[in-house]
């Protein structure tokens, strides 16, 4: 296995929030390369290669965690253009966010995401999920990419 | 009616079946085919389809052969007597004059033409046929009576005439009259009132009665029991009083018959007076012609007003049109109307009428009532902005739910992802500089993340607690036993629960399953945390039951309890009994469970003992009621 490829793509507008995450997946060695975008259509653009990321190699993140709400294109129409396409749908996706309204629930769950997690205001709760979540799907699970 | 069908049928038979040398030939046979005539006609009207359309042809074939056969007789004899003509003519005219006299002749005219024409209807709804018919009944009846009497001598040969033939004709012209028993003459006679019982009765009774009185005169002369003067007399006085007695019976029927009829006219006037309705006749010429009272105290204006004009006149204008063609349906054929309008009234103002009416085609006339339908078409339209009111509302309300909603959605996403930073820094903060910063520093970053955490605890309070306001309660059978169980879970936090908790029967509850959870997990988790200072020795004890269509349960715990002077503080919003320090929590738990209750129709009461535990009640109807 190539050791550069890359394992997780961290899709997340705030700052804050990504420092936090990945402190937490680097410090408890769940994943070493890991990839940030700020917003969806970066987040595209990465997975299929287009626009900024058009040089990256070949390859996909074994994971994708993603945020709901960012600026221009939202956690929804990523997941949604991700599922449709051949080339991305088997990618797992979590989905991380703030809140556990209804409505995002549902959304999420009809486009076909593979996990939805609440990101805890407490710090030890939070680094807590993003460990669980982070071994699970990088380690635990079987993935077809 | 039976009877004189029996009559219609036997007439034919007997003619038929009169011995031949009876009659001379000719009569014979027109006799045959008046008899063949009949007889189709009369079976005719009971049949349907062709066999009625044949049978029919026949039997007026055979009249018309009757009616030309009799006209060549008859015009033989003219002919005879006029001395010009071919000497071709003269034999076979000579043979004709022979055959038959000139007044049988005659009748055969008038018999062949009362069968030809016995359908027959003219425009004013006449039927000629039983004229014709009376008239051969009279001649043969002349005749007859001629020959009962013993006189031979010939009245304009119009008597003369042999017994069997007078019979035949008298014979046929009533089975011809009880062929078609409801029409012309004989619709009197059939009918089911005072009038053809009367016809039924007296006909044959007069007609016996003065057979007997003239014979008796005759006879008496005859026999010179007395003078002809005496004779006269006596008839003439028999004659006086039986007419007189059958005129006294006729007008005595005919005055019960009036009486009766006044009764049902005063009562059909009544009904017209007293109803409260509009009532009237109407001809179709679109005025009216007869109304109740209730026209003048509804419309206010007086009867010969509304008689003065055409009916429209008193429709709103708007209606009109509506109306017209209501009333035109008339002319397609429909007899039952009903619509409604506008009228005017006396005042100015308009009240709305439900109308209903029936059309008498013959009469040309309609005869029909209204009801004054104002108050319900003014309650009709105020139901309906009612509605639209209401519906107005509804449409607010369901306007703020979705600002409430995107507003908690707001407070839910956007004012955690702060508090998770204050508190993620924090704790880096702490990590990182867990070797060099001073013990006090460490307090302090400690304080900023508890800060932190208790505001996501009071924001996810809150939020629940407005949720729970908007949401719709939807009871179901809920096995609170196993509810309990599940809470119970939560409510520990996924950690394995220290205290003793002891969970009696409880009955099943009739409630909303989201919230009638968050009742117990709230519950639950406050008796764990009171009693959590008591360790292994605190104990938790829930029970229940079903009491006069209420449901209660009991959660009783040995923790530190509070003191009741404070209880009414116990289910306010963000009201504490205990300090941050003593046990953490924001204070909006309880308030939550009682609005929950309040909710469903229930409630909840706390009893306690400072030091010696808390016991909460809660209550539900059996049945909830959703408010």
């Amino acid at each position: 296995m190539n050791y550069q490829h890359v394992e997780i793509l961290l899709v997340e507008d705030s700052k804050a929030d990504a420092e936090m995450t990945l402190r937490t997946l680097k410090r408890r060695g769940i994943a070493n390369n890991i990839d940030w975008v700020t917003d969806g259509v970066e987040a595209l653009e990465y997975l299929f290669r287009e626009g900024r990321h058009s040089e990256r190699e070949t390859g996909h993140p074994k994971l994708v965690l993603l945020d709901i709400k960012m600026p221009r294109l939202d956690g929804l129409q990523v997941l949604e253009r991700m599922k449709r396409d051949d080339r991305t749908k088997n990618i797992p996706v979590v989905m991380m966010t703030s809140s556990r309204e209804e409505g995002d629930l549902l959304a999420s769950y009809q486009l076909g995401v593979n996990s939805f997690v609440v990101k805890p205001v407490d710090f030890d709760e939070f680094a807590e999920t993003v460990a669980q979540v982070g071994m699970y799907w990088m380690i635990a699970n079987e993935s077809l990419v | 009616m039976a009877a004189l069908a029996v009559v219609g049928w036997a007439a034919p038979a007997s003619v038929a079946l009169m011995p031949g040398p009876m009659l001379a030939p000719a009569p014979a046979a027109l006799f045959a085919l008046a008899a063949l005539s009949l007889w189709m006609l009369g079976r005719s009207q009971y049949r349907a389809g062709p066999t009625r359309a044949s049978h029919g042809w026949i039997g007026r074939g055979a009249a018309g052969l009757i009616v030309f056969a009799g006209a060549l007789l008859f015009l033989s004899h003219f002919a005879f007597l006029q001395t010009t003509g071919t000497g071709g003519w003269r034999l076979p005219v000579g043979l004709l004059h022979e055959a038959m006299a000139p007044n049988i002749a005659k009748n055969f005219i008038l018999l062949g033409l009362a069968l030809l024409l016995a359908d027959t209807t003219t425009r004013r709804g006449r039927r000629p046929s039983s004229f014709f018919t009376v008239a051969v009944l009279l001649i043969a009846l002349l005749a007859l009576l001629g020959r009962a009497y013993g006189i031979t001598e010939v009245v304009d040969g119009a008597i003369f005439m042999p017994v069997s033939t007078a019979g035949a004709f008298f014979l046929l012209a009533l089975g011809t009259l009880c062929a078609r028993p409801a029409q012309g003459v004989m619709e009197v006679v059939t009918s089911d009132g005072p009038g053809g019982a009367t016809a039924r009765t007296l006909f044959p009774a007069t007609a016996l009665l003065l057979l007997v009185l003239g014979w008796l005169r005759l006879e008496g002369e005859r026999r010179g029991l007395y003078s002809a003067d005496l004779g006269v007399t006596l008839y003439t006085f028999a004659f006086m009083t039986i007419f007189g007695a059958l005129i006294w019976w006729s007008a005595r029927l005919l005055h019960a018959m009036e009486a009766r009829r006044a009764a049902s006219e005063a009562e059909r006037k009544r009904f017209f007076a007293v109803s409260p309705d509009l009532l009237y006749i109407a001809g179709s010429d679109g005025f009216l012609k007869s109304l109740n009272p209730a026209w003048e105290t509804l419309l206010g204006f007086t009867t010969a007003d509304l008689l003065a004009g055409p009916y429209l006149d008193l429709v709103h204008p708007d209606d009109r049109a509506s109306t017209e063609a209501a009333l035109r349906q008339v002319d397609t054929g429909v007899t039952q109307l009903s619509y409604e309008n506008r009228c005017r009234c006396a005042d100015g103002g308009y009240r709305w009428f439900s109308w209903r009416a029936t059309a008498v085609h013959n009469e040309r006339l309609i005869y029909g009532g209204a009801r004054d339908i104002t108050d319900k078409k003014e309650a009709d339209s105020r139901i309906l902005s009612l509605n639209a009111e209401l519906a107005e509302n509804a449409r607010q309300l369901q306007q703020s739910n979705r600002e409430l909603e995107a507003f908690s959605y707001t407070i839910s996403h956007d004012l955690r992802a702060p508090l998770r930073h204050i508190d993620g820094y924090a704790r880096m903060l702490q990590e990182d500089g867990a070797g060099q910063l001073a013990p006090e520093l460490t307090r302090y970053i400690s304080a900023i993340s508890d800060s932190a955490r208790h505001m996501g605890a009071l924001i996810d309070d809150l939020l629940a607690f407005s949720r729970l306001g908007r949401r719709a309660v939807e009871p179901v059978r809920i096995d609170t036993a196993e509810l309990v169980r599940r809470a119970l879970q939560e409510a520990g936090g996924g950690q394995p629960v220290e205290a003793k908790v002891s969970i009696g029967g409880l009955p099943d509850a009739y409630a909303d399953p989201v919230l009638f959870r968050q009742v117990w997990v709230n519950l639950l988790s406050n008796a764990l945390k009171y009693s959590a200072p008591r360790g292994a020795e605190a104990t938790i004890e829930i029970s229940g039951e079903h009491e006069a269509g209420v449901t209660r349960y009991r959660i009783r715990d040995n923790g530190v309890g509070f003191d009741m002077r404070y209880a009414d503080k116990l289910f306010g919003v963000f009201q504490r009994l205990h300090s941050q320090d003593e046990f953490a929590g924001t204070g909006v738990g309880l308030a939550i469970v009682q609005r929950a209750l309040l909710r469903h129709g229930g409630g909840i009461t706390a009893q306690s003992q400072s030091g010696e535990g808390a016991t909460f009640t809660i209550e539900i109807p059996a049945e909830a009621v959703a408010q």
